[in-house]
């Protein structure tokens, strides 16, 4: 919560406060001043005109004629007039008013009154007049009480109005602040439910102020821009995410058959320095073996070495068995449910107790074209590594065929047919590292004497020839999984 | 006595052959390249030719055409130790096992052979050949 004095109502309270602590005192200081000279003024000019008035009609008439019709003169000026008292003196004489006593001071207060500023409130006149030869005065206690009553209570009322406006002021003010602060809280309250995340929320303000309107029309536009440039760049990113995932992908699948391709070549210089070796051993120990008398004891030793390099020669061979050019092997459509199970047909009969078998395969039609017997080999050998993975715990193999098809990154926006077959085994499983090499020739996890790490290699090569992919899915502990894809093809032997 | 001329660029291949058909009772001459060998041949010609295909410099293949240009009567037994690994490493433009030795019949060996072979494997083959 913010401090009172930075905000808007606060800002204009304090504001407001501060004039009215200065503005009501200073006018009232000069509406007083400007009250009370117009009330001086006008009292003290009505009573000296009144005490003019008064000595002319003493000058002229005859009031003066005997001290009863002076006296009935005074009483009329003091009931009249509103004077405290009025006197005249007349021939050495001073007679008063009858219904108001006359004070003693009337000849020494003379004209020296002046208005709101005696302690009896009477403003005290004299006038000297003429009559008949002889000079008199007249004297006159006008009674300022009832003025300056009014006065007082017209300062009142300016006090109060004062005091009125200052407060409707402050009042005006706060309500005024508040009618701008509330439509620009909420639009704020808005922005912020936009700025968390909520790009939904309608940025309006309950005003009618042009300025206000104009603002919330303008950051509603705003959020509309934003709102569309933020989901226009979300699509972007998450284009460019599955872009890259599907490049990393491809570099991955490249970077892998680069590999695969690199090591094959090495295989292939490798069997054709090994086979020039072994060409020599072979026919070096069979001339030895015809030297060597049957008892002596180095014919054992040279025939190891025949029968030695004669395994070489044979590892040698199934590393070149597939290195025929593709026109050698037959190239027509087949189905390759006839295929697996054929396969199937052999394997079951040498498949352990422990080992179940879940076939899901159907007849699919002559979907796909190469040579079946090459297919067949696949087969028998992915079937022969599951079983491997599981020779001690036993489990279940899954063998699923399908066809489908898939979206190729590389390729226009038509999907291709495809044909899929699933080889699951529930054994030990292998690490990432394993499941990145098992495809290269020579790699083996088997014990020396197992395996030539050629078989998967093969299987490799072969689905390759067929255009195809074969890609493992592997946990340790958890089994592995082979997936072979193939282009499927139509009826008419094209490949769609 | 037949005589019998090796090619190949390995000394103890030239060697192992020429000491097995001297026992099985040929004459064994040898060349360590194409172009000596051409020039052996031509100068001594043998009843039977023996030739690798992949040698360094003028290769097998170029060799045998030669000889069954100059001698259309020549018997000539080629043998490759292999190629490139097929499936993985395979280029179109590369000539793999079978491709070599198919090539090499066509440019006019009698007989193909895959190295290693065995003493056996060789002696029937020359035999073989002689005996035609």
């Amino acid at each position: 919560v913010p401090p009172f004095q930075n905000t808007l109502v606060g800002r204009l309270a304090i504001l407001q406060f501060a004039i009215h602590l200065v503005l009501p005192p200073v006018l009232y200081y000069r509406l007083d001043t400007m009250l009370r000279r117009s009330a001086s003024q006008t009292f003290t000019r009505h009573a000296h005109a009144y005490v003019t008035a008064l000595t002319h009609e003493l000058e002229l008439a005859d009031v003066l004629q005997s001290p009863s019709r002076t006296v009935v003169f005074l009483d009329a000026i003091v009931q009249g007039g509103g004077c405290s008292y009025a006197a005249i003196e007349y021939r050495g004489r001073l007679l008063g008013s009858s219904v108001a006593e006359t004070p003693e001071w009337v000849q020494r207060r003379g004209n020296e009154s002046v208005f709101g500023e005696s302690a009896d409130d009477i403003y005290a006149l004299s006038e000297q007049f003429v009559k008949s030869g002889a000079s008199g005065a007249i004297y006159l206690g006008f009674d300022m009480r009832g003025t300056l009553r009014q006065l007082r209570e017209a300062r009142y009322q300016i006090i109060i109005a004062l005091i009125v406006y200052a407060m409707a002021s402050v009042a005006a003010a706060v309500i005024f602040a508040r009618l701008v602060s509330r439509p620009i809280t909420q639009l704020q309250k808005a922005s912020r439910r936009v700025a968390m995340g909520d790009p939904a929320e309608r940025l309006g303000a309950d005003s009618t102020m042009v300025e206000i309107v104009n603002l919330a029309n303008d950051l509603e536009f705003m959020r509309g821009e934003l709102v569309g440039s933020a989901a226009l760049l979300r699509a972007e990113m998450s284009q460019r995410e599955s872009e890259r995932v599907q490049r990393v992908i491809l570099e991955d699948r490249l970077r892998h058959e680069q590999r695969l391709a690199t090591v094959g070549t090495f295989a292939g210089g490798l069997a054709h320095e090994i086979n020039n070796t072994l060409l020599p051993m072979l026919l070096y120990s069979e001339q030895a073996l015809d030297d060597i008398a049957p008892e002596h004891p180095a014919r054992g030793n040279v025939e190891q070495i025949l029968v030695a390099a004669l395994r070489a020669s044979d590892v040698i061979s199934k590393l070149l068995a597939f290195s025929r050019p593709p026109e050698k092997h037959r190239l027509e459509p087949f189905d390759p449910a006839v295929v697996v199970n054929e396969a199937l047909d052999l394997f079951s009969a040498l498949t352990p107790a422990n080992i179940e078998l879940k076939i899901d395969v159907g007849s699919r039609g002559k979907c796909v074209v190469g040579d079946p017997t090459l297919l067949n080999q696949v087969v028998l050998n992915l079937f022969t590594n599951a079983v491997y993975a599981m020779r001690d715990t036993g489990g279940t193999l899954s063998i699923g065929l399908t066809l489908g098809e898939i979206m190729l990154p590389d390729q226009t926006a038509l999907p291709s047919r495809i044909v899929e077959l699933r080889v699951k085994d529930s054994g030990t499983g292998m690490s990432r590292e394993t499941a990145e090499r098992i495809f290269e020739p020579f790699f083996t996890t088997r014990e020396v004497g197992e395996g030539t790490g050629l078989g998967l290699s093969v299987v490799h090569g072969i689905i390759t020839g067929m255009g195809g992919s074969i890609t493992v899915r592997s946990e340790i502990g958890h089994g592995a999984e082979f997936i072979i894809v193939l282009p499927m093809v139509t009826d008419a032997g094209e490949t769609s | 006595m037949p005589s019998v001329l090796v090619i190949d660029d390995e000394q103890a291949i030239r060697e192992s052959i020429r000491q097995v058909l001297t026992r099985a009772g040929f004459e064994v001459v040898t060349a360590d390249n194409g172009i000596t060998g051409a020039e052996c041949y031509f100068e001594h010609p043998t009843d039977v030719v023996i030739v690798d295909i992949i040698m360094p410099g003028s290769d097998g293949i170029a060799l045998i055409k030669k000889i069954r240009a100059g001698n259309p009567d020549a018997r000539i037994i080629a043998m490759t130790g292999g190629g490139n690994f097929w499936p993985l490493g395979y280029k179109p433009s590369t000539l793999v096992t079978d491709a070599y030795l198919t090539l090499a019949s066509q440019s006019g060996a009698d007989t193909l052979m895959r190295k290693p072979f065995q003493r056996q494997a060789l002696i029937e083959s020359v035999r073989a050949l002689l005996d035609r």
